[in-house]
């Protein structure tokens, strides 16, 4: 298990991590999401003890080890650039850690072959960096850093060199591979779509500070604050304000008006009604439709339509994600929404 | 890089900084102050061990050598022949440069280790080789001579720096001005000769110096009609009664426009370009 | 007006369309052949210059050694001139006292030039200024470098002076049979040059590779061991072979710091040339040193490539 308590560095006058407090449980694959220069990697970089801190408490499986130098603390990294050793071959770079541990040669080999063979890079172990494919050099320092049976592994965006179809495959073999381990893993990127598919728990990091973490669903169906929602997926918002419809807590909007679900502190505020575009459904327009609009654009996206509607009446458009391929510029629709729906702070810009 | 890790504690290193830095201004700067105090000696009094600093200092060194015919014919001996090896280097370097430098085929590597090949052969192999051989065809002992054998090791030099400058120069830009309709011709006009300039200056200041400076070849081939002021130097320390006042005084003129030279290219220009182009001083 | 509108009939001029045809045919042809061969054409100035400022002197050097220089005595093939070098007690003892020098000088600077380079590593107070010294000697030729370093260590230089204020005798180290001065005067110069490279290999290494090291699990010394030095040493080999080759061929500092005996081997050649006219002894030294180098120069291209393919990874 892994917590940070308060940790912060500022480079000079930039504030890099603003004080976080986090807990990775383990065997848990949590996420650290957030866009560029958001702070991720500096924290990922003090937890590997590559980045002294300028305050705060890191603590694995109980042990403080904020003052432990980088190379006594067994937390293996994966670097963006994979750091393969170019005069080492396979082997020898994966055999790395454990020479530094002064393992005995023979389990050094034995570990090396099985790690190997657990990555499928068994046949290759006597070539060079250089000769191997991106793929292949990815999963070189993805053994490297197993090899050493640690209590925590560190990814450092390790996916994002690659190309998308690669990507989406390494990505699944790692998952997969993770949850064999059952490995406390660390994982940062700005790449949502690959967040929610690998994560346990995501923690969204924007300027230094830790916006919300929950599971990759809470995240999406229900974020906490519309830098989350904007984040994460495509989001529509429509401001609204609060009544009491039947005892339950709800927003009514121009459109409609929503039930929401355990969300305590809305009387006090002004919100927004947050949508995804496949919760809302267009409709052939009939006679007696609430809310009506035209489509702007229609693009086609595979599984589904990715349309803009302008609302009648109303500047906003909404973006609405539609199965199958009726639609077309130009056309009027009849928008169906859902009777709950998540709901953020309209005041937060995180 | 910096390994802040391995030594901690702002102490250890300001006494770590200051060490080498007192180590290195005494390695590198002493002996020249030493060579302007030398050319600053009084000649009635001498500077005699175990005298520290001399006596008293004054210019007559530098009056009276000014005023020796043999310093002024030499340097300027020097000077005409720097200026054609300049001149030389230039129009040879120039169009070889350029083609090494965005050249991509094979060949190119070939030419380019050739190229190199002047400054990695000792001095004295090229100097006693082309010294018998101009012997033969009457070139020894000749200006012309010499400058044609200093350009066998400065053209290097500005090769090298003209194609680095010309690699620099983004493909893009000739494929924009093509793309706007200029013609080869037009397309080095605009836009390779002007990018180009910054490097062709280097290349010739450096020649420049590089000439100026040159010592051994114009020796085996100039001896004894054509004097540069390096050979001059070299007779003003030769055997063991060398008269350091009047060598010191040779020593400075020498020294101080190359010092003065390079201070300049570095500051001006790409640290590459000086990179692609050092030889053997 | 191109062959391509010739072509379509749209002839901007009247002319006899087939005439016209083939001088635009020719001169298209000749503007490509010259594109095509143009690299070559600019090539040829510069290195055609230098082709032939090598070929030349090689080549009087090796029929010159062998007797067929065709100065005038005589020319006819002949292995004399090498028979008196290796004969020659004098030569050989000038070979070996230029290979000591070499040798000796070589290890020392590349040696100080690494540890320099080493502690140039950490940020301390003055770091840019110990740099900005370190380059002086860079510009320096060797010839006035002799002379300032002279002036130091000669023994009416100011060591020597200050030694006797301090009440110690100066030792003699210009003109001595170890060649000390020698040696110090070429590190003054060759210690920068290697500096310069040393620093450039390592910035070269990717800082990555250290954090990964240091993240598996290695100290600052392992990390030397096993990660820079590996990764430099190819680099550095060829900083070494560079400054071989230069301070073995090296004439003026050893004619003017030098013992009477033993020369230099520059020295003795140029003895035999200038002096004594021993054109054939001359040569046959020339093309010993001119072997030597080349040999020593295949070894650093080879070397040069190794570092290429390692670094590329």
């Amino acid at each position: 298990m892994l917590e940070l308590i308060g940790v912060k560095k500022s480079f000079g006058r930039t504030v890099a991590v603003a004080g976080i407090d986090l807990t990775v449980r383990d065997g848990e694959l949590l996420t650290l999401l957030g866009p560029s220069g958001c702070g991720k990697s500096t924290l990922l970089r003090i937890v590997a003890g590559l980045s002294e801190p300028d305050a705060g408490i890191v603590r694995l499986d109980g042990v403080d080890i904020q003052d432990r130098p980088a190379n006594a603390r067994q937390t293996p990294m994966v670097f963006q650039s994979y750091a393969l050793f170019p005069h080492m071959t396979v082997a020898e770079n994966v055999a790395f850690g454990l020479r530094m541990r002064k393992v005995r040669e023979a389990d050094i080999r034995r570990r090396v072959a099985a790690t190997l063979a657990l990555v499928e890079l068994d046949d290759l172990a006597g070539r060079y960096p250089r000769q191997l494919s991106g793929g292949q050099q990815q999963r070189t320092a993805l053994a490297r850093a197993l090899v050493t049976e640690p209590r925590l592994l560190l990814l450092d965006e390790p996916l994002s060199n690659l190309d998308a179809k690669l990507r989406d495959r390494l990505r699944i073999e790692l998952r997969g591979l993770q949850q064999r381990l059952a490995l406390t893993t660390v994982f940062v990127t700005h790449d949502q779509a690959e967040a929610m598919a690998l994560s346990d728990r995501i923690a969204v990091i924007s300027g230094g500070s830790i916006v919300e973490v929950g599971s990759p669903e809470a995240i999406y169906r229900r974020p906490q604050t519309r830098f989350t929602a904007e984040f994460v997926g495509v989001a529509n918002f429509i401001p609204g304000t609060p009544v009491a419809a039947n005892g339950c807590p709800a927003i009514r909007t121009a459109y409609a008006t929503f039930r929401i679900d355990g969300a305590p502190e809305i009387a006090r505020r002004e919100h927004l009604i947050c949508l995804r575009p496949e919760e809302i459904v267009l409709r052939e327009p009939a006679g007696n439709d609430g809310t009506v609009g035209r489509l702007v654009q229609v693009a086609y996206a595979g599984a589904v339509q990715d349309c803009i509607v302008a609302v009648d009446g109303d500047a906003a458009s909404l973006r609405v994600h539609v199965p199958g391929g009726r639609w077309r510029v130009g056309d009027r629709a009849a928008l169906i929404f859902p009777e709950s729906a998540a709901v953020v702070p309209m005041d937060d810009r995180a | 890089m910096n390994p802040v890790w391995i030594i901690r504690g702002r102490f250890a290193r300001s006494a770590l900084g200051l060490a080498i830095v007192g180590v290195a201004a005494l390695v590198f700067m002493l002996p020249i102050i030493t060579a302007v105090l030398w050319s600053l000696v009084d000649p009635d009094v001498g500077w005699f061990p175990p005298d520290v600093v001399p006596a008293s200092l004054s210019l007559a060194n530098w009056d009276h050598m000014l005023a020796i015919p043999e310093l002024l014919e030499s340097l300027g001996r020097s000077l005409v022949i720097a200026v054609l090896v300049t001149l030389l280097c230039t129009v040879l370097g120039l169009p070889t440069g350029f083609s090494l430098g965005r050249g991509r085929a094979r060949y190119m590597r070939v030419i380019e280790v050739l190229v190199l090949t002047p400054l990695m052969m000792p001095g004295i192999v090229l100097a006693v080789g082309l010294g018998a051989v101009f012997i033969r065809i009457g070139l020894s002992q000749t200006v012309l001579g010499v400058v044609l054998v200093q350009t066998a090791v400065i053209l290097p030099v500005t090769i090298r720096i003209v194609a680095a400058t010309a690699r620099a120069i983004p493909g893009d830009l000739l494929d924009a001005a093509r793309n706007l309709g200029a013609g080869s011709f037009a397309v080095g006009r605009h836009v390779v000769v002007p990018l180009l300039i910054p490097g062709i200056l280097a290349a010739a200041l450096l020649s420049f110096i590089g000439s100026l400076e040159e010592f051994l070849l114009s020796f085996v081939v100039g001896m004894p009609k054509v004097q540069t002021l390096p050979m001059l130097l070299w007779a003003y320390l030769g055997g063991r009664s060398a008269i350091l006042s009047y060598a010191a005084v040779v020593a400075l003129v020498l020294l101080v426009p190359a010092l003065v030279v390079l201070a300049v290219v570095e500051r001006f220009l790409k640290q590459e370009y000086l990179a692609a182009g050092f030889g053997k001083a | 007006m191109t062959v391509d509108t010739a072509a379509r009939g749209e002839a901007h001029r009247p002319a006899p369309p087939g005439l016209m045809r083939t001088q635009e045919r020719l001169l298209t042809a000749g503007r490509r052949w010259f594109e095509r061969s143009g690299a070559i054409l600019l090539l040829l100035p510069g290195a055609g210059y230098i082709a032939l400022a090598m070929a030349m002197p090689l080549l009087q050097l090796g029929l010159g050694s062998v007797g067929l220089s065709g100065s005038g005595s005589g020319s006819r093939l002949s292995l004399d001139a090498f028979r008196v070098v290796f004969a020659d007690p004098m030569m050989r003892d000038a070979f070996l006292f230029s290979l000591r020098i070499a040798v000796v000088t070589t290890l020392l600077s590349v040696a100080l030039a690494a540890g320099l380079a080493m502690l140039l590593m950490f940020a301390f107070p003055g770091r840019r200024a110990v740099i900005l010294l370190a380059k002086v000697p860079l510009v320096v030729p060797s010839l006035i470098a002799a002379f300032l370093v002279l002036t130091m260590i000669g023994p009416g230089g100011m060591f020597a002076r200050m030694a006797h204020h301090a009440g110690l005798q100066w030792p003699q180290l210009v003109h001595d049979r170890a060649g000390l001065g020698i040696t110090l005067v070429l590190m003054w110069h060759e210690v920068p040059v290697t500096l310069l490279i040393v620093i450039a290999v390592v910035a070269s290494i990717p800082r990555d590779l250290i954090d990964a090291a240091r993240n598996l699990g290695a100290d600052a010394w392992r990390v030397f061991l096993r990660i820079l030095l590996p990764l430099a040493v190819p680099g550095v080999s060829a900083a070494a072979v560079l400054v071989f080759i230069d301070t073995f061929g090296a004439f003026a500092v050893p004619s003017l710091l030098g013992p009477a005996y033993p020369q230099a081997l520059p020295v003795t050649m140029t003895t035999e040339f200038l002096e004594r006219a021993h054109w054939e002894v001359a040569s046959a030294i020339g093309l010993i040193v001119a072997v030597t180098t080349i040999a020593v120069l295949s070894l650093y291209y080879r070397l040069l490539a190794g570092t290429d393919r390692v670094i590329a990874a």
